[in-house]
């Protein structure tokens, strides 16, 4: 069982064997970077973020009260630094002009990444992990807490929100 | 655009996804067979499916240097730590810093407690027991193999036999004991059998007859039979996702002072049955039952012990025939193994003798399948007889024996990357998904092709024109094939190909893929010419008619 190996590594690792961290950031550093880019929509924030989230899981591992509860801990950090930033963000914002965002060159990935990041977050967090967890919802409503048809009803939502988003850019240009 | 058609685009995008209930799918290809505009959103979500692919691939290729540089972070931040006294020792120095952090420590632990103990709701998800199957590195099965549909021909029942499964992932070792029934002139028989891995070679043991053979074979093989072994357990274990994700508690039961939940799911005639335990989700035991023609449901499978990462016990993957068992060979005169078995089918009569095989199989993320396969006709008699050039397709030579046609390197000239697949005596066109009656059509690409000794070998890329339904992945693919040979032969030859390896990432390609095609070519090396990014281009280009 996963959570059976992620207790025996967090339990290594508090009695000072720090290598067995690393093993637990190979096992779920792709989880938690999936989250911060579905959440923030951006992958160098998505990177720092996680690295981040690594970080102060590494430095408050000795808070952790299930060590087999690892995954769901983890990624409740990322979830808080995500939310922490995307407030810093949204001040940020508040406090500068709009500016005009410069025009894309005309690539098909830049259309797609913009349409992707335009999606409102609760359709763009299901897909992101829809397309990271290999097409597996039942992990994904284990991550987001919520129910696989629920995923399902999102992605739906995601796929024909980022068609309309993606047709309306063709019309325009 | 009709109201109809407002409807039917919430099934559209599920079909994309891949969640479409096969009834729904009947009505929307009927609305879809009259509705351009419908057809035309269909391909448009289909596209945008596949950029999502290749988007999210793309940024999934530097996730290891992502991971690395995280851990180069903290390991920065460790040797810090470590060497320098941090700010919090100063100021613990003073007894009244000690006592306020004291009673600030307090104050938050009893609020972390609050927010810890309701946020740490989720135990476990049933779904994941899979993948942590797959993502151990020692598994250890144990338990009995029952026949409850077969009795001996006095009536008595068949006696179970035991289960004691081993893999040690690291170092490509894996200890399998298979059971099988056969009729012979003395009635029904159990033939109980054992296949070894270790390193280099493979031992065989028929405990029935009381013989062992050794085999030899290569790193890719010894990593592919680890592999194809996790998933074998993993599938007689589990079942499929669709089928664990529909389970529902139905008792709950103490197993050496542990309590379980009892988890219980049908499907395809069989029942599984999970003891999970309550507070971890950790799994004491799992059994596969099946319905037998009465109705009733009957233990086929029992695992009492299941085990990840665990010791493993000294003589598990030993060499050694049991003592007073016979032995073909010894591992110094074992033969190496050819990848994707050596024999192919064979079929013959009067004017062909046919060999048609298909090597390996991988299925992509977007459910494109790609195989290496190759075919050859010798003529009657067996014997292999290139004479006279016929055309640039094939050599075939003409005698009182019928008619041999032996694919050569002029088989394949003229052929393209993405281009149709070549004219072999056995031509798989297309694959259509097995078992199911959905309409998609898997339509073949050449990629590439390589020779190992007297083999050409054909490596297709077959692009589906819908979604394919879940269950390939246990039933695998239908070959749609033409003969290429004159007279054809009047019989029909039933081909399936496996789901294979799923290729998910450029990683996945590069060891399974290309390490196939190395393996399968005199060279040692997998053409140039085939690499992920091309092939998901080309996907792509076939999904979008282009090409």
């Amino acid at each position: 069982m996963n959570d059976r190996v992620d207790e025996d590594l967090v339990l290594t690792c508090r009695q000072g064997d720090t290598s067995a961290y690393a093993a637990l950031v190979q096992r779920h550093y792709r989880h938690v970077f999936a989250l911060c880019l579905g959440m923030l929509a951006n992958v160098h924030d998505a990177e720092d973020t996680a690295q981040e989230t690594m970080l102060k899981g590494f430095l408050s591992l000795r808070k952790l009260t299930r060590p087999e509860q690892f995954e769901p801990w983890i990624l409740r950090i990322a979830r808080h630094l995500c939310i922490d930033l995307l407030r810093r963000r949204k001040r940020a914002k508040s406090l500068t002009p709009e500016r005009q965002t410069p025009a894309q060159p005309s690539n098909e990935n830049h259309d797609l990444e913009g349409a992707v990041r335009r999606l409102p977050q609760e359709l763009r967090l299901p897909l992101t992990l829809f397309y990271f967890e290999h097409k597996d919802a039942g992990s994904i409503a284990r991550k987001l807490k919520i129910s696989p048809s629920l995923v399902y009803e999102r992605i739906r939502a995601a796929r024909k929100e980022l068609h309309e988003l993606l047709t309306e850019r063709g019309t325009h240009e | 655009m009709s109201n109809d058609c407002h409807r039917f685009r919430d099934r559209i995008a599920d079909l994309v996804t891949g969640v479409l209930p096969e009834p729904d799918c009947r009505e929307l290809q009927e609305h879809l067979s009259r509705c351009a505009d419908c057809r035309d959103y269909m391909q448009a979500l289909k596209q945008e499916d596949v950029s999502l692919i290749e988007y999210f691939a793309g940024i999934d290729e530097d996730m290891a240097h992502r991971q690395e540089r995280a851990l180069q972070m903290i390991e920065c931040s460790h040797a810090k730590e470590t060497n320098n006294i941090p700010i919090w020792r100063k100021i613990m120095k003073s007894h009244y810093s000690k006592l306020a952090t004291a009673a600030a420590i307090l104050v938050l632990a009893a609020v972390a407690l609050i927010v810890l103990d309701k946020s740490t709701a989720p135990a476990y998800a049933i779904t994941d027991l899979p993948r942590e199957f797959e993502q151990a590195r020692i598994i250890h099965l144990q338990g009995w193999h029952y026949f409850p549909e077969h009795t001996m021909p006095d009536g008595r029942k068949i006696p179970p036999v035991e289960i004691n499964d081993w893999i040690d992932v690291e170092n490509s070792r894996s200890r399998h004991s298979g059971a099988g029934l056969g009729i012979d002139s003395r009635g029904v028989r159990v033939t109980v059998s054992e296949t070894i891995s270790d390193g280099p070679y493979r031992m065989s043991i028929n405990h029935t007859d009381r013989s062992a053979a050794y085999y030899r074979v290569s790193p890719y093989q010894q990593k592919l039979t680890t592999y194809q072994m996790s998933k074998l357990l993993s599938g007689q274990l589990f079942g499929g996702i669709q089928q664990l994700s529909d389970s529902v508690v139905v008792g709950r039961e103490q197993i050496d002072g542990v309590a379980y939940d009892i988890w219980q799911s049908d499907a395809s005639g069989f029942r599984w049955k999970m003891w999970l335990s309550a507070d971890s989700g950790k799994l004491g035991r799992a059994q596969i039952l099946s319905q037998v023609a009465s109705g009733r449901w009957e233990l086929q499978r029992d695992y009492q012990v299941i085990e990840y990462n665990v010791e493993v016990p000294e003589g598990v993957f030993t060499m050694d025939p049991p003592s007073g068992y016979t032995t073909a060979n010894s591992p110094e005169t074992a033969v190496l193994e050819e990848l994707g078995g050596g024999g192919g089918v064979g079929y013959e009569d009067d004017q062909h003798s046919l060999q048609c095989d298909i090597k390996m199989s991988f299925t992509l993320s977007d459910g494109s399948v790609l195989l290496g396969w190759f075919s050859t006709d010798r003529g009657r008699g067996g014997s292999a007889r290139v004479n006279q050039k016929k055309d640039s397709d094939t050599r075939e030579s003409s005698d009182a024996h019928g008619t041999s046609v032996v694919p050569t390197e002029a088989s394949f000239e003229g052929l393209t990357f993405g281009g149709p697949v070549p004219k072999l005596p056995v031509e798989i066109y297309a694959l259509k998904p097995a078992g199911g009656d959905i309409e998609v059509t898997y339509e073949g690409h050449h990629l590439a092709y390589t020779r190992k000794g007297d083999k050409l070998i054909e490596w297709s890329l077959y692009v589906p024109s819908g979604t394919p339904p879940s269950n390939v992945k246990q039933l695998g693919y239908e070959v749609q094939y033409r003969f290429n040979l004159d007279p054809k032969p009047g019989w029909i030859i039933h081909m399936t190909a496996e789901y294979g390896i799923p290729i998910r990432k450029v990683e996945d390609f590069d060891a399974w893929v290309l390490g196939a095609m190395a393996e399968l070519s005199d060279s040692g090396t997998a053409p140039a010419q085939v690499t992920y990014p091309p092939v998901l281009k080309l996907i792509q280009q076939v999904r979008a008619g282009t090409k």
